[in-house]
């Protein structure tokens, strides 16, 4: 079955939400560096205001 | 630090305030939207620096300053999390908008009323708001009062500064209603950001070595701050899960932030109102966080996290003028906040709470009543500050869980035609009832949060009480088949 727009926005934004549970508690909690979570959750909070971004762009008044 | 030097800052601050707020009065219409609303006619740039102004409280330097202090990283994820939830806002957004300017709604109450052919889900969803939102003013006006009386050794009571606190809030409000708040909050905000990325540079840069120092000195010394664990540390991932449920859909569901989505003058400026506050929002949480585990590095033995920042503030890390700069940024959040949510209450309790009363009061009543309204909110949230009640907090820690009941159907508005009254008023009333009581008992059923069991509840009610009940199938049809058309015409997913 082929997704509509709003799905695939949809889908894309929960598996990078989902993303910023499972990395930092799951690959990077033996990773006690600025380098791990603390790096991850800033790149994910970027890559969100992208996407966010993205999402306004084809916006007309 | 010298209690003149407070009062002069303090000074400024009200009287440049104060005049901005008349400037941003001239001129100004009458009626219920202009009073509320600006008259729908926000740029983006204002729009962006009032949202922001609004969102972030006091919470940020002091009490997110404090949990990354004492609980480490994941305080920055919960933040980031928020920040995430924005999505909401790009999504709901413009279906606000568009609805708000073809039906004319003032508050999100009102939007929920229409859409589900009832005038007591506006009333219940304008009480519930009121319920939750006074107490969290109360606390963050409590907030202000001790950080003020902290600073000045006293000299400033908690009386005194809770006083200059509710008044400030109140004469912003007031002056100009939504202009005058969009305006003074637009400068609050440029103090709150300036006042703490340049307290955070010289505190990194003169004390820490920059932030290589900082960042070595906190895995040598507290490598236990830079992970989550998911079973252990106050950041566990039940917790985690538990705190950022209701976070992530804190801008829809909390209403003073959700009006904001009716004022922008186009889809345009709201755009700009988004993307400005997203990267408002990712540097003040960076700085905040940073801010807090500077604090632990340099005073690593505080007993209290929440004084992280006042002990920062109040050493020889940060210039006296800088501290000065930075108690007025702080005191403009928590203010900027206050008053927006007095107007957004007042507004609620004019259209949703008095109009469902007397459907045929007309508008300059309304507009009275509200008027009337707003003082008597701030007294109320003085009240409650000055009491000091234990119940007070618990009731504005609840107030994130509280109102995520509302989420389900503010879904259903857009997104079900078979939402029903019946649905909207189950939810909210029930599974609010059950979310206070599992915080005002501490419960955890399963081991989950009470933000968890608001969601999974709220939607369960919506959904089983309102397939057991008949749609209000000819205004859905209105409401859906107009947005449909017009979110095509602006070319909005």
């Amino acid at each position: 079955m082929a997704l509509g727009p709003a799905a695939k926005v949809a889908l894309w934004f929960s598996l990078l939400l989902l993303s910023a549970y499972i990395v930092p508690y799951g690959f990077l909690s033996d990773v006690p560096s600025m380098a791990g979570s603390f790096l991850y959750w800033s790149l994910f909070a970027l890559a969100i205001i992208l996407f966010i971004l993205r999402l306004m762009s084809s916006w007309r008044d | 630090m010298q209690a003149l030097w407070i009062y002069l800052a303090l000074g400024i601050y009200i009287v440049v305030g104060t005049l901005l707020a008349f400037w941003a009065g001239r001129g100004m219409g009458r009626g219920v939207p202009e009073y509320f609303l600006a008259n729908r006619t926000l740029g983006g740039i204002v729009s962006a620096l009032t949202y922001s102004a609004t969102t972030y409280s006091a919470f940020m330097m002091v009490g997110l300053a404090g949990l990354m202090y004492s609980g480490g990283v994941g305080a920055f994820g919960f933040e980031i999390i928020y920040l995430s939830g924005l999505v909401l806002a790009a999504f709901f957004g413009p279906r606000f908008w568009l609805a708000g300017k073809r039906f004319g709604y003032i508050s999100p109450a009102e939007l929920l009323a229409d859409r589900y052919d009832s005038r007591w889900v506006g009333f219940v969803v304008a009480a519930a708001s009121c319920l939750f939102l006074i107490p969290y003013s109360a606390v963050q006006l409590m907030g202000i009062s001790y950080l003020l009386e902290g600073l000045s050794g006293g000299a400033i009571s908690y009386t005194g500064g809770l006083v200059v606190a509710v008044l400030l809030a109140l004469l912003w409000a007031s002056i100009a209603g939504l202009r005058s708040v969009a305006w003074t909050d637009s400068l609050q905000a440029l103090i709150m950001i300036l006042a703490s990325v340049l307290t955070l540079l010289v505190v990194v840069y003169g004390s820490l070595g920059g932030f290589g120092g900082l960042f070595s000195a906190l895995e040598n010394q507290y490598p236990e701050l830079l992970t989550v664990k998911p079973k252990e540390g106050f950041f566990n991932l039940k917790a985690f899960i538990g705190l950022t449920i209701p976070w992530f859909f804190f801008c829809i569901s909390n209403p003073q932030v959700s009006q904001r989505l009716f004022m922008p003058a186009s889809l345009t400026a709201m755009r700009r109102m988004i993307g400005g506050f997203l990267a408002f929002g990712f540097v003040y949480t960076l700085v905040s966080v940073l801010w807090g585990l500077s604090a632990r590095v340099l005073f690593p033995g505080l007993d209290n996290p929440d004084m992280a920042t006042p002990t920062l503030l109040a050493s020889d890390a940060v210039p006296a003028v800088l501290a000065l700069v930075v108690m007025v940024g702080i005191t403009a959040a928590a203010i900027s906040t206050i008053d927006s949510i007095l107007l957004t209450l007042s507004s609620m309790v004019a259209r949703d709470i008095f109009r469902a009363l007397r459907p045929r009061a007309n508008e300059e009543s309304e507009l009275r009543v509200g008027k009337v309204v707003l003082p008597l909110i701030a007294a109320l949230a003085f009240l409650f500050a000055h009491l000091k009640l234990g119940l007070i907090s618990i009731l504005s820690v609840a107030a994130s869980a509280g109102l995520l009941v509302m989420v389900p159907a503010i879904f259903g508005a857009f997104f079900w035609r078979r939402g029903t009254a019946a649905g909207a008023l189950a939810s909210i009333v029930i599974a609010g009832a059950a979310t206070t009581y599992l915080q005002f008992t501490g419960l955890k059923p399963l081991g989950m949060w009470p933000g968890f069991w608001a969601l999974v509840l709220s939607t369960l009610l919506f959904v089983v009480v309102s397939l057991l009940t008949r749609p209000p199938t000819a205004k859905a049809a209105l409401f859906l088949g107009y947005l449909s058309d017009a979110l095509k015409k602006h070319r909005v997913l």
